[in-house]
């Protein structure tokens, strides 16, 4: 007899109480209230899909100089008004490989939206006059198996029905991490500058923000750029070469693209264009090839124009963006418009009970406030901590996890984000030497951050200066006519929700810990009652969001 | 039918006791029986030898969990007839049956060095384990049991308890390390 018969049948005489606890657990084919139980749990975990949203959206304005005349760098008015866009279109092109044209029919594969939206709505874009130039191509995903298809007639689980259905949804895990691999580690200088320059020193104000959109926004700005204006952001997004950044951003694409039916991550990039202006082809087919950047071409000014590049964004976003949408113009000097978004929804892996949740005091920055609080324990934690906070890891179901990083009672969020050190800490994750497996009891504010930022006086300060002069901004890869074009305006938007079915609960912080203490033997009360940091990592390990909570 | 109605039924030896069990908990000792045999007929064949079994000793016997009572023997019988046929066919086996794969996992829990002296510690083996079970969190428990005595695949655990795989697998885990050090500390050499 093997040693491990002996402890099975050893295991087979243990106390009866212990097995029927277990076993009230169970699916039975001829219990029909135990298999109903399990297919609750089922649906429970299927409703918590929303757990936790997040979005970002940024543009870039590329406009003419401030106050001349856009009719100085139009090549040709284009005979546009009556334009009735097909479905998708590839732009047509002149001898000299620039666009001039209306469009063209090549089809292609329409995007799909957050909300399920394929393709433009005709109808709209007939009455807009808004011209599709070029639209990306969005590949078919394999969709998490549903676990409720995999039962038999009997109502017996099949594993081999599951495996059918997991296996290629598993296949296209595999690639994205691969993907994500080759990008891993390359970004860190590019996150922590940026990180640093946007949301510290917020004087108490929420910030969010997004390190995958800003440097999707950035690594195709730097396709339209040529000379210094394109070398001083290859600068910032540590790229040798321009082909090097492009290969990093169709990486970062593959890397983080999901839309599987469990977690839905989607980058999404877009061109406006001016319909006065010619541009060249070669470049807006990169764009749209490396980057899956759509262009759309029309009149600037009409409010038919803004309404579609405000439609797309909301689409692409989920309308979480919603009030910062609403602010959106262009004005008839801009000369193109570059739009990248992020929207990421994933469920918790494990929820928040809703009864669970209490009220408690959330010492904001400005001023105490009673606020909802989610509460759970876990067992073995792990604990993570720094020089200059504590912190903990919410994994989500299917992949990937939020960072809570809650600075000691003597630090600041500034504190902490002057260091590397968190940084260091996502990125390694489990291998953290500085973690600890005890009970940890989570008390985690619900909350709802939106922030607005202006990333010109921080892209300046990090030395892409350039792009924003008119003298000195080289344009001529976007257009032949490129005299002045210079950037106008760079807005980031970024939103980030969370719940139970994503986050809870709050006491007075019992976390005594400061500088490099080691955390309590066997169990600490990790209560976000007082401004923390927050990182949203993808399964690929990419910092998808990160945001500070001084007011929930 | 009620358990109580249908241990009546044994009691006064009605052979309706057996189709009135048949008819309720056919496809749970079934599952049971398929977990550890991996193949229909013989676990067919072991749900009705359960019967037959439980006819035979109910009286005297009185279970006072009918549920538990049967699907302890259909265990037990499903194991034997697993060992026979391990033993004529040994090795080679590419389909190995979650009972199997359970076992594979449980020799991590057994200290190394022992000195097997068999059956008569089985039963102060399964006292010791007792002890640990009832020192372990309802959760880690409840997942203990239904991967080691019920033999259910860690994707069936996760979904019955509303767990992730990962999680159940880093709990099984953690418990095997827990019975490992337990069953040391006792001075069981199994």
């Amino acid at each position: 007899m093997r040693k491990s018969e002996k402890l099975s049948d050893a295991i087979g005489m243990v106390d009866e109480e212990i097995v029927a606890e277990a076993d009230e657990k169970r699916i039975s084919s001829s219990d029909n209230s135990v298999k109903n139980k399990r297919r609750e749990n089922i649906i429970r975990i299927s409703a918590a899909a929303a757990a936790c949203a997040a979005v970002a959206g940024g543009v870039l304005l590329i406009g003419g100089n401030g106050g001349g005349n856009i009719s100085d760098i139009i090549d040709e008015p284009a005979a546009h008004t009556t334009t009735v866009p097909t479905a998708s279109t590839v732009p047509d092109e002149d001898a000299d490989g620039y666009v001039i044209g209306g469009p063209s029919a090549n089809t292609t594969v329409a995007p799909t939206t957050p909300d399920g939206y394929v393709g433009r709505d005709t109808d709209i874009e007939t009455e807009l006059h808004v011209e599709t130039i070029a639209e990306a191509e969005y590949p078919v995903m394999a969709q998490y198996p549903n676990e409720d298809d995999c039962f038999d007639e009997n109502g017996i689980w099949q594993d081999e029905l599951y495996k059918r259905y997991y296996e290629p949804w598993s296949e296209q895990g595999i690639e994205r991490r691969e993907a994500g691999k080759i990008i891993m580690d390359k970004q860190t200088g590019f996150v922590m500058s940026m990180s640093t320059e946007l949301l510290s020193g917020s004087d108490g104000e929420n910030r969010v923000y997004s390190p995958g959109s800003t440097y999707m926004a950035l690594a195709m700005l730097a396709e339209t750029a040529g000379g210094d204006s394109r070398y001083q952001i290859l600068d910032l997004l540590e790229a040798d070469s321009i082909e090097s950044l492009r290969e990093q951003a169709e990486n970062m694409w593959k890397a983080n693209y999901r839309n599987d039916g469990a977690t839905t991550s989607i980058l999404a990039n877009s061109l406006w264009l001016n319909e006065g202006v010619t541009f060249n082809v070669g470049t807006l087919q990169r764009l749209a090839g490396s980057y899956r950047a759509s262009s759309y071409r029309g009149d600037m000014s009409s409010e038919v124009m803004n309404a579609a590049l405000r439609d797309w964004l909301n689409k692409q976003t989920g309308g979480l963006l919603g009030d910062s949408v609403k602010n959106v113009t262009l004005d008839p000097e801009t000369v193109m418009s570059l739009c990248s978004t992020v929207y990421f929804r994933a469920k918790w892996d494990t929820v928040f009970l809703p009864s669970n949740n209490d009220t408690k005091t959330f010492h904001g920055s400005k001023g105490d406030i009673e606020t909802e609080f989610m509460n759970s324990t876990n067992e073995y934690g792990p604990y993570y901590w720094g020089e200059d906070y504590g912190a903990v890891s919410l994994a989500f179901a299917d992949g990937g996890s939020m960072w809570l990083i809650l600075p000691d009672e003597d630090k600041t969020i500034d504190d902490v984000l002057a260091s590397e050190e968190y940084l260091d800490m996502v990125n390694t994750g489990y291998g953290w030497e500085k973690s600890k497996s005890i009970i940890v009891h989570y008390s985690v504010p619900k909350f709802d951050v939106a922030s607005e930022l202006n990333l010109a006086d921080s892209l300046m300060r990090l030395g892409v200066t350039d792009i924003f002069d008119s003298t000195a901004a080289d344009f001529t890869p976007l257009s032949e006519d490129s005299d002045g074009l210079f950037v106008g305006g760079a807005k980031h938007a970024a939103r980030v929700q969370i719940d139970e079915e994503g986050c809870t609960a709050a006491a007075f912080t019992q976390m005594a810990v400061c500088g490099d203490a080691l955390p309590p033997e066997d169990e600490i009360y990790f209560t976000l009652d007082r401004p923390f940091l927050f990182v949203i990592m993808s399964d690929t390990k990419q910092p998808l969001f990160i945001g500070t909570v001084y007011e929930p | 039918m009620e358990d109580k109605d249908i241990l009546a039924l044994f009691l006064s030896r009605d052979e309706n006791a057996v189709r009135q069990t048949e008819l309720k908990y056919s496809g749970y000792l079934l599952t049971i029986a398929m977990n550890i045999l991996g193949n229909r007929e013989d676990s067919g064949e072991c749900v009705n030898d359960t019967y037959f079994k439980a006819w035979n000793s109910i009286p005297p016997n009185i279970p006072a969990r009918l549920r538990y009572y049967l699907g302890k023997i259909t265990r037990e019988l499903s194991i034997d007839r697993l060992r026979k046929k391990l033993s004529v066919k040994r090795g080679g086996n590419k389909n190995r049956t979650e009972y199997e794969l359970s076992l594979d996992e449980l020799e991590e829990c057994v200290p190394q060095n022992g000195t097997p002296e068999e059956a008569a510690e089985i039963s102060l083996l399964a006292e010791t384990i007792n002890l640990w079970l009832w020192s372990c969190g309802t959760e880690m428990r409840d997942v203990f049991m239904l991967r080691y005595y019920f033999c259910d695949s860690v994707k069936s655990i996760a979904a019955s308890s509303g767990m992730s795989e990962s999680k159940v697998k880093s709990m099984l885990f953690r418990a095997r390390e827990g019975l490992r050090k337990h069953l040391e500390k006792e001075g069981f050499s199994v």
